[in-house]
């Protein structure tokens, strides 16, 4: 049994067995090995492995396995975790961002406005501050009773939201009463 | 137990894939009938005709549990093999740490390939099992999976965990093989 030269039908054979070629390279096989002996004999040879292989395939019990498989279970209507939480995560995008804007505008206010490099003049209002407290030329210039006073204006703020503010924490620009 | 051996329609797997993904269950024994006995054929011609029910058993079992995930990037019934692949060497494995067997590699197949001598009938069909009996086991693998299955040697190559070239020679070299065992 020798190999015939023309290797692309001779890797044709096994898939023509297989019937896995299309109409035209069907045909193109079927008329070489019409003429090939050499390709006859392979042919012969190949169909000959599948056929020993076919009866001496170990026997398979087909329910049995479909018994053994998993059972599909009714799909459950799965939202992703981002997808039901969206309203949550715009909401916190949003608070963050406006909490950013918030601080930049401040820093501008505080850094950008010429004349104004330093908070000379606060003032503070909030829940525990019915009356404004007003300072000018620095903390040293503050007496006992100010200085208490805001630090317990103080405390209350630090519960506050950083959000930002309707009106500017500082009023007026560069010292007031210097 | 003879099978019609021809017919890889891959077409017809996606969509019995889908249909079992849309619930229905007559899906899923179709494609056992359709893959069930060359898988069986593949594992008992890598050594495990005594385990290979319980193989093909498991190889579906394990298919199906990630069906769900199955993409079609390669056919079912290349994903079929490789898993089965796995179950036999993951098996070789498991018996050689008790001393039981060899590797995938050691498998005594001419004593396998007598013993089953007579399950043929045909005498040719004898002669020609015991010549592919001779072969090395990758190269046997090789031809077999490409003889028998209509493998292509790119899905070959996903299944043995080789190259497509390297699985081209493998065919060629079993081929040459088998053919100088005939003439001796």
């Amino acid at each position: 049994m020798t190999d015939c030269s023309n290797v692309e039908i001779r890797e044709l054979l096994p898939d023509y067995l297989s019937g896995t070629l299309s109409d035209a390279r069907r045909n193109e096989v079927r008329s070489h090995v019409a003429s090939c002996q050499d390709c006859a004999e392979e042919l012969e040879l190949l169909n000959l492995v599948r056929q020993a292989y076919a009866e001496a395939t170990p026997p398979v019990n087909v329910n049995a396995i479909v018994s053994a498989l998993p059972k599909r279970a009714a799909r459950p209507v799965v939202r992703s975790w981002r997808r039901s939480h969206a309203f949550q995560i715009a909401a916190a995008v949003s608070f963050i961002t406006l909490g950013g804007i918030s601080l930049a505008v401040a820093r501008s206010f505080f850094n950008g406005t010429p004349g104004a490099t330093t908070p000379d003049t606060m003032v503070v209002a909030g829940p525990a501050f019915d009356t404004p407290i007003s300072f000018a030329g620095g903390v040293s210039d503050l007496g006992d009773d100010d200085i208490e006073a805001l630090l317990t204006a103080l405390e209350s703020i630090e519960a506050l939201p950083v959000t930002e503010p309707s009106e500017p924490p500082m009023t007026g620009a560069g010292r007031q009463g210097s | 137990m003879a099978e019609d051996l021809t017919g890889r329609d891959d077409s017809l797997d996606s969509t019995l894939i889908q249909r079992w993904k849309e619930g229905d269950e007559r899906a899923a024994t179709a494609l056992v009938e359709r893959h069930a006995t060359a898988l069986s054929r593949y594992v008992g011609s890598l050594g495990e005709r005594d385990a290979a029910d319980e193989i093909v058993q498991d190889t579906f079992v394990r298919a199906f549990s990630s069906l769900e995930h199955f993409r079609g990037e390669s056919s079912l019934r290349t994903w079929l093999f490789t898993i089965a692949r796995r179950l036999v060497v993951d098996r070789r494995r498991s018996l050689r740490r008790r001393r039981e067997v060899g590797n995938l590699e050691d498998v005594d197949a001419a004593t396998e390939y007598t013993a089953l001598d007579s399950m043929i009938a045909s005498e040719a069909q004898r002669k020609v099992w015991g010549a592919v009996g001779k072969l090395s086991p990758t190269q046997r693998e090789v031809f077999l999976l490409r003889v028998n299955e209509g493998l292509s040697y790119k899905e070959i190559a996903e299944v043995a965990g080789t190259t497509e070239g390297a699985a081209r020679v493998h065919y060629h070299n079993a081929l040459r093989t088998v053919k100088e065992n005939l003439n001796d």
